[in-house]
């Protein structure tokens, strides 16, 4: 890994877990975990630039039918998911915090 | 959904790196779209929606950063915005750590904006909006063909060879349409009812480039083919069919004949008549005898049917000027077959525009004066607290500067600080507005669409805020900066200032008067709408009739008339009820009831048109018009031909010297001959209809319908009880004839409320800004005080100490506040005064300045902002002396 590896946030730990428990879009990491979309929506943007995360489109015919426009779905890199672990294992409070915050 | 955050999303967007900006509208448009459906479910869905919309602005932040991380380059600008990020970062920190004075900023600021963009976007609908549904109106163009009348008044007219010699004539034309607005008496599932409708040629939506929300519009073919077929209006489809698209193919009576919907218009389109927004149906010119009477009242077609006023909309190819030259030289050809008094016709093009901006530019001007006014105070409130912020703030500065930071980016760092706060501000604005224009919706009959127009105006005027009131203090503290050497002393700042004393007289002045004129206004209003009434308006109900559209004979429309009297006199709770001719109680002239009238000695050629109208039983007393002289009709007078009739006293002293009893007059229809005419005896002097002025105009009653009178309005006088309405003259109205709707019924309460709604409505905003406006200058004068009293704490402690007393020190700040606001005061009612002057050379009807209405707000605006001061003023009597002189 390289030497200047930009420590995660709580914010970041959460994105990830709740991409790990497998809350895949923007609107729903919000409403899971409470924080508002000016905190999500950033933070998905780092992970992603820290190759944490990868993004991809909905399958199109899916949002045609619906009259909607396609939505962008995010998930685990496998650097993320070691990431996570690693963070985990440092904060073992983090899952307590989660299911706290998500209960809210 | 609201276009609000989608609007806030791809303003924001122009800021995201040019090739992930797509995919990030789409992403946010995605997420918003999917939010407001779970939204739809919980509490306020609006404005959780627009503060999700709001995570954008941090997000686009990230993403140029992001973008950055990934290519591993410094923006060309880097440095600059560098510095510019780290000024709003500290501005953020500046902000949230003092709340109070950021909440007023905003809210202060956000009113007037709201107020601002409110009144903007009326002029948007009014005059820069398209007319919805149209292509491309930029390629459309107006053709008119004009005569002057004898009485000089431009009058359109042509018929229907004329626009087939114009369509022929113009080649810089793709195509030209026509159009002839008329109302059909319409028949759907046992519902009888009127509808405004058109007569179109079948290129019409062609031209116009309409796309139907359902079926298809008319083809040139269903002209051809004299296909019985209607379009209606998206409202109507809504209305009667729940949006079904089956609806397309089902039949619709108009007129008595029975039409095929072929389609219907997209939402709010009504063709690109000015002021029209009602049109429900439209009729293909193959079937314009179902509208159009011949002088015999006989059915004629759109050829047969002579000079109308039809409005021809064209296509145009080339330019304005290539058609408007191409039109000039038809004038002649057009001219060639025209005879006697329709000679000298004139053919004119002009643009399709709701109003021509440069001529509607006075009246804009003066409608945003107003909001521009509230907004000024706004602005002088921020500034008057960012300066007193400022001085508190001033050893920040000089610790800064002491630094090495230049004085440019001090006046930066406040100016970043005031366009975050304007920007904050227009936001909350917009979402003030677009909840006040939906409260409005109602009452106003054009759309008020929050377009692109209107976000740039907002965004224009949220930066030309943040200049108005960051610049003053940003320049106070450059100057103050110049001078290091009070690095020293603790908080510093002089208590009496002279821009701050200036700034609250401003804002005295402004919001009384506003206060004044609005008050001025209102009693305008008031003044004009308050009559004396001789019937309770609230109890006379007025609907009326026409039986035109039916093609009616004479003997079936007096037995039809003859018939809804008897049954709605025999309804419970009528007192009264009668027919009349034309609109008598609004202050229209209506020369369609006119009769032509000899006075006596008056020869053949001597006869004026002049207004009259059929007077039925029942029709005094229900109308509350009272009897001076004479007698009223009896029903023995009723037969024709009719030998007796009744006028006013208007009528009696204008023509018959106040000596009208047993005169004998002619009368005879409108432009009728002598020959042809009636003799008949005044056998009573009546007084005005309710709701009249007294110096109304002359006006003649004659006791039964002298021609064939097809239209008809009902006048129903009923008690308290309430047992006549709508619903029981619908049911009488039924048992007569299904087929003849009941026209605009309303009582004469609900329809002085409708046509005074405008005027009411522009002094009550008037009012009410004047109101908000004081409240904002009270505001602004708390805050003030406030931090004045901060700033004068310790001498306020010393005082204290030396044996002053709290009444004391608190009439001096009240005394110290007070002062620039009543020089505010006294230059406002000088200013509102001569407004009032203005407003009654020009207007008709204003009311008298009332020096005792500006007296009384002054008060008013004296006594708000002396307990604005108060409180602040008691905190400053509460200071504990020993405390303050501890923290030396």
């Amino acid at each position: 890994m390289a030497t200047a590896v930009p420590a995660l946030s709580y914010t970041g730990l959460f994105v990830l877990q709740a991409l790990e428990r497998g809350h895949r879009f923007g609107f729903d990491i919000m409403d899971v975990t409470g924080l508002p979309s000016g905190t999500i929506y950033p933070a998905l943007r780092r992970l992603e630039a820290l190759a944490l995360v990868r993004s991809d489109w909905e399958p199109n015919h899916r949002a045609r039918e619906e009259g909607r426009p396609r939505r962008r779905y995010y998930e685990l890199t496998p650097a993320g998911r070691r990431r996570l672990g690693e963070a985990e294992v440092r904060y073992r409070a983090l899952g307590r915090l989660f299911a706290r915050r998500s209960s809210s | 959904m609201s276009p609000l955050p989608l609007a806030l999303v791809r303003i924001l967007a122009l800021w995201v790196p040019r090739a992930s900006r797509d995919g990030w509208i789409e992403e946010w448009s995605g997420e918003l779209h999917h939010a407001a459906t779970v939204f739809a479910s919980r509490r306020f869905p609006a404005v959780r929606l627009l503060r999700m919309a709001l995570g954008a602005v941090p997000d686009v932040i990230a993403v140029r950063r992001a973008a950055r991380f990934i290519h591993r380059v410094p923006g060309p600008r880097g440095r600059i915005f560098h510095g510019i990020s780290q000024d709003l970062r500290f501005g953020c920190r500046a902000l949230a750590g003092s709340p109070g004075f950021a909440v007023s900023v905003i809210a202060s600021l956000s009113i007037g904006i709201a107020a601002n963009t409110a009144a903007f976007s009326f002029i948007n609908a009014a005059v820069f909006r398209p007319f919805p549904g149209v292509t491309n109106q930029r390629e459309l163009v107006r053709v008119g063909v004009s005569t002057r009348t004898r009485f000089g008044i431009w009058e359109i007219s042509s018929t229907h060879e004329e626009y087939e010699t114009l369509r022929g004539g113009m080649p810089g034309l793709q195509d030209l349409a026509a159009h002839y607005r008329v109302e059909f008496a319409g028949f759907f599932r046992g519902e009888a009812s009127a509808l405004d409708g058109a007569l179109v040629t079948g290129n019409y939506f062609d031209v116009l480039g309409v796309r139907p929300a359902a079926g298809r519009v008319f083809l040139p073919r269903d002209e051809a083919d004299g296909h019985a077929a209607v379009v209606i209006s998206h409202a109507l489809w809504r209305r009667w069919f729940r949006a079904d698209p089956e609806a397309v193919g089902q039949f619709l009576t108009v007129n008595g004949a029975a039409l095929e919907i072929v389609g219907v218009a997209p939402p709010q389109f009504h063709g690109v008549q000015k002021g029209s927004y009602g049109i429900d149906v439209w009729v293909p010119f193959s079937l314009a005898h179902l509208a159009l009477r011949g002088p015999d009242r006989r059915p004629v077609s759109v050829v047969a049917a002579g000079y109308l006023p039809f409005t021809y909309i064209g296509r145009r190819r080339t330019t304005l000027e290539q058609v408007a030259a191409q039109a000039a030289s038809l004038t002649r050809q057009i001219n060639e077959h025209r005879t006697g008094e329709k000679q000298g016709a004139t053919v004119s093009v002009g643009r399709v525009w709701l109003n021509d901006p440069v001529k509607a530019a006075p009246a804009i001007v003066g409608f945003m004066m107003v909001p521009l006014l509230v907004l000024a105070i706004a602005c002088v409130n921020a500034a008057n607290l960012l300066l007193a912020r400022s001085s508190q703030r001033s050893r920040d500065w000089r610790v800064r500067l002491a630094l090495g930071a230049s004085k440019w980016r001090i006046v930066r760092q406040v100016l970043v600080e005031s366009a975050l706060l304007a920007i904050i501000a227009a936001g909350a604005g917009l979402a003030l507005t677009s909840w006040a224009l939906k409260l409005v919706a109602h009452l106003w009959p054009m759309p008020l669409p929050m377009d692109a127009r209107v976000l740039l105006f907002t965004v224009a005027t949220a930066v030309g805020t943040a200049i108005a009131f960051g610049l003053a203090p940003a320049l106070h503290v450059s100057s103050r900066a110049a001078d290091p050497s009070g690095l020293s002393r603790i908080v510093t700042g002089p208590a009496r200032s002279r821009v701050r004393f200036a700034l609250i007289a401003t804002q005295a002045a402004l919001s009384l008067g506003l206060l004044a004129t609005g008050a001025q206004f209102v009693k305008t209003v008031h003044a004009q709408t308050g009559r004396a009434d001789s019937v309770p308006p609230e109890r006379l109900l007025i609907a009326s009739f026409d039986l035109d559209p039916l093609n009616v004979r004479r003997e079936a429309a007096d037995d039809f008339y003859a018939r809804v009297l008897e049954g709605t006199s025999s309804v419970p709770g009528v007192v009264a009820a009668g027919f009349s001719i034309g609109g008598l109680i609004t202050d229209a002239m209506d020369m369609s009831a006119a009769a032509r009238i000899w006075l006596p000695q008056q020869g053949p050629g001597e006869g004026k048109n002049q207004l009259a109208a059929h007077a039925s039983r029942g029709f005094f007393a229900a109308a509350g018009v009272p009897l001076l002289q004479g007698r009223l009709f009896t029903d023995a007078e009723r037969a024709t031909p009719v030998s007796s009739v009744i006028v006013n006293q208007s009528f009696a002293s204008t023509f018959l010297e106040s000596n009208a009893l047993n005169r004998r007059l002619r009368i005879g229809t409108r432009n009728s001959e002598y020959g042809a005419a009636l003799d008949v005896t005044v056998i009573g002097v009546v007084g005005v209809a309710t709701g009249y002025r007294p110096d109304s105009y002359p006006m003649l009653y004659y006791p039964a319908p002298v021609a064939h009178a097809p239209a008809r309005t009902l006048y129903v006088l009923f008690d308290e009880s309430g047992r006549f309405n709508l619903t029981a003259l619908q049911a009488v109205v039924r048992q007569v004839d299904a087929r003849v709707p009941v026209r605009s019924p309303a009582t004469l309460r609900e329809r002085r409320e409708s046509t005074g709604t405008e005027r009411r409505f522009l002094a009550s905003g008037v009012a009410a800004l004047g109101i908000f406006a004081l409240l904002l200058a009270a505001g602004g004068l708390y805050s003030v005080v406030s931090y004045v009293v901060a700033l004068r704490r310790h001498e306020i402690g010393v005082r204290l100490a030396l044996g002053s007393t709290g009444y004391a020190v608190v009439g001096l700040i009240v005394r110290e506040a007070l002062a620039p606001t009543a020089i505010g005061a006294l230059a406002g009612t000088g200013g509102a005064v001569a407004t009032a002057l203005v407003v009654r050379s020009r207007m008709y009807g204003a009311a008298p300045v009332d020096p005792l209405s500006f007296a009384a707000a002054a008060a008013f605006l004296l006594l708000t902002m002396a307990v604005a001061a108060l409180i602040p003023a008691r905190h400053a009597a509460g200071v504990d002396p020993m405390v303050v002189l501890r923290e030396e």
